[in-house]
């Protein structure tokens, strides 16, 4: 027993050894480079991934059902299997990192996007890779919460959080869905070298001492360090104090006629869901591609909806072809907030049109609506932008020097049940 | 007794040796020292085949590379076993993940009669929407200083990376330029952008220059393929290939 003890402890040591290794060109793991089997044929909608990130209450997302196996899905030019032989620029030979004989080379094509499907590794959460995307929306480590003195607390950069006050006296919080851009940004590591040569003799004896190869530079100081640019929310050096602007929310004439509804919205606010808050079958699909989908499918023929894992009771208004979905529920003050950009990839500089529609979804009106939203450090809030449907005053706070902007929107008057609005904002993508 | 007790002193002993481990390896491991499998220093070509053995759609991907130089200078790029027609300041090829390219710089601002031959290797891939991928290609900055740097002899060596949206400094990028830091002598240059990002390519520029003896493949690095542009795509818009809307439902009451 005694010379089984030092056995045992080694064992932690062996299993413990290989965690909290960083992700890096040699560290990860070789994945494993087996032939792609073909999935059987899906019957039923397989379950969604997980949640919405950070949204705690998420409509559970199921995506339509699907037929061809995985393989069969990526582009043409894809290859995962083992590497081929001669390849098509080697004189003979085997080319390790061609793929397989006969597959042509990928090509870039006038033939439209359906030639480049978007590839990423099964299982993983929209979007991939993350560092390619900058995401606005939802509540990333669901930890947000309003204190006795009205201080919001765990607000992370992304988070756009809505928290409001119910009759009973309680303060609810609501986050938005989550909206990623394509934006990637690359930066560089520098290193410059120098061989020193030397050379010298010793007496008559004709030695030659060896050059050494001297990899030394000398430090000149840190040169990367560019003049940060001063953000321009920031009004005074006082962080203790808050920047406070008051600018009135513009008011954004919201007709609910038909002919008048289209002038007053901007073109990618062409959803019937963002102008009255009404979901429209007709638009999910268009919806689901600017949000992070918040209605399921449990069936192909209608869309239902489960809030808290309870389908909501419906109370349908019939106009061939669409149909008019109104979900009422039991006893439970909801804000619901929606966020959607008009773009789905930008370039530095570029400005992306954000537009916020909350509404009162609960049976009870609600007051103090507060709408924040804590824009992550690559978008920059372009001044002057801020609108609001309903009257609200609106504010702006830098956290930290350097750090992202927080914007706050507090709607003066409470919401009725079904009653909501419109904010819209600019950012420029740094 | 005292046998027992002389045997449940090692016992006691031995276990709380075993507790030590137990909590110490977990803590030990965090902290390192990682040993890092690329280096910067190794010979061109030899990160990215390393990359394609790790597999994924990284084999026969041309990934859009967009190499910029200072006004004036013209830059030409391995194709068909010599060097495509010059492009002033701005080149923008597809290059396969693996593959070393040798780049020409020529016309250098007040050394006009001088070329270098900077090498890029592209060791991961992005992964735009469809169609798009021309759009969002790995930017190349070569600097006035860089040049002529390698024009005295001395080796430049930049590794470019992807940066972490929620880590990136909240600043603004003038167009065409690309920020970059240097690292003190010793410390490994794809380390420390494995740390601070995904690295995506590296270049390295130096002096040398083709010799008439020497065997051109070889400084060519097998002269591998490579895509040309003509064109860029045109940005998709957020409804392509989604349903029209239908008309509008009147509002029930």
């Amino acid at each position: 027993m005694r010379l089984l003890l030092p056995f045992l402890a080694l064992a932690p040591l062996l299993l413990c050894s290989c965690q909290g290794m960083p992700r890096g060109a040699g560290i990860s793991p070789a994945l494993k480079e087996s032939p792609p089997a073909p999935t059987p044929q899906v019957t039923a909608a397989p379950p969604q991934p997980g949640p919405a990130r950070g949204v705690p209450h998420a409509y559970p997302v199921r995506p339509a059902q699907y037929s061809l196996p995985v393989h069969q899905t990526l582009p043409p030019s894809a290859w995962t299997g083992q590497p081929g032989t001669a390849g098509p620029h080697i004189m003979g030979g085997n080319c390790p990192h061609c793929g397989p004989a006969g597959l042509p080379a990928f090509h870039f094509t006038d033939g439209g996007p359906s030639e480049e499907l978007s590839w990423m590794p099964d299982g993983l959460k929209c979007p991939w890779p993350q560092d390619e995307f900058i995401c606005d929306g939802g509540d990333f480590n669901a930890d947000v919460y309003v204190k006795q003195d009205w201080t919001v607390v765990g607000l992370d950069q992304e988070d756009t959080v809505a928290h409001f006050d119910t009759v009973d006296g309680r303060t609810e919080i609501t986050a938005s869905n989550c909206v990623c851009i394509y934006a990637p940004r690359f930066a560089a590591v520098r290193q410059v070298t120098a061989p020193i040569l030397h050379e010298g003799h010793e007496r008559m004896a004709g030695v030659e001492k060896p050059a050494k190869l001297n990899i030394h530079e000398e430090q000149r100081g840190p040169k990367t360090a560019l003049q940060p640019e001063q953000i321009l929310a920031q009004v005074g050096l006082d962080q203790t104090q808050a920047f406070r602007e008051r600018i009135r929310g513009l008011l954004v004439d919201q007709h609910t006629r038909l002919i008048l509804a289209s002038d007053a919205f901007l073109p990618h606010e062409d959803l019937l869901f963002i102008q009255r808050g009404e979901f429209d079958a007709s638009e999910k699909a268009r919806l689901a591609e600017r949000t992070a989908a918040a209605v399921t499918w449990t069936d192909n023929k209608a869309v239902q909806v489960l809030i808290d894992n309870r389908l909501a009771t419906e109370s349908k208004g019939l106009s061939k072809p669409e149909e008019t979905l109104i979900y009422e529920m039991d006893g439970h003050p909801r804000l619901r907030l929606c966020k959607i950009a008009d773009k789905s990839e930008a370039k530095s500089g570029e400005i992306i049109h954000f537009t916020l529609r909350f509404d009162n979804v609960g049976d009870q009106k609600i007051g103090n609506v507060t709408i924040i939203d804590n824009l992550m450090p690559r978008l920059e809030f372009v001044e002057g932008t801020a609108e609001c449907s309903l009257k609200a005053r609106f504010v702006t706070q830098q956290q930290l020097p350097g750090e992202s902007l927080v914007l706050r929107w507090e709607i003066e008057e409470p919401l009725a049940v079904n009653q909501g609005g419109i904010i819209r904002f600019q950012a420029r993508v740094r | 007794m005292l046998r027992a007790v002389a045997i449940t002193r090692q016992v006691l002993a031995q276990v709380a040796a075993l507790a030590a481990l137990a909590i110490g390896s977990p803590l030990a491991v965090a902290q390192g020292p990682w040993h890092y499998l690329n280096k910067a220093d190794m010979p061109p070509g030899a990160i990215g085949l390393r990359q394609l053995e790790r597999g994924g759609p990284l084999p026969a991907y041309f990934q859009p590379v967009e190499v910029s130089a200072p006004q004036g200078t013209l830059l030409s790029v391995v194709s068909d076993g010599d060097f495509s027609a010059p492009q002033r300041e701005k080149l923008l090829a597809g290059m396969l993940i693996g593959q070393v390219y040798r780049l020409k710089v020529s016309n250098v601002a007040e050394r006009e009669g001088l070329e270098i031959f900077p090498t890029v290797e592209v060791i991961d891939r992005l992964y735009p929407p469809p169609g798009q991928a021309a759009r969002f290609p790995i930017p190349v900055v070569l600097t006035d200083e860089e040049i002529k740097m390698a024009m005295d002899g001395r080796f430049v060596l930049r590794v470019i990376y992807v940066e972490e949206p929620r880590t990136a400094m909240p600043i603004r990028y003038e167009a065409g330029q690309q920020p970059y830091f240097e690292i003190k002598p010793g410390t490994d240059a794809m380390e420390t952008a494995d740390r601070l990002g995904r690295p995506v390519a590296i270049l390295r520029m130096g002096s040398r220059v083709p010799l008439p003896d020497e065997d051109q493949s070889r400084f060519l690095y097998q002269q591998p393929p490579v895509e040309f542009f003509e064109n860029l795509p045109p940005a998709v818009p957020r409804n392509h290939g989604l349903e029209s809307r239908l008309p509008t439902a009147p509002r029930l009451r």
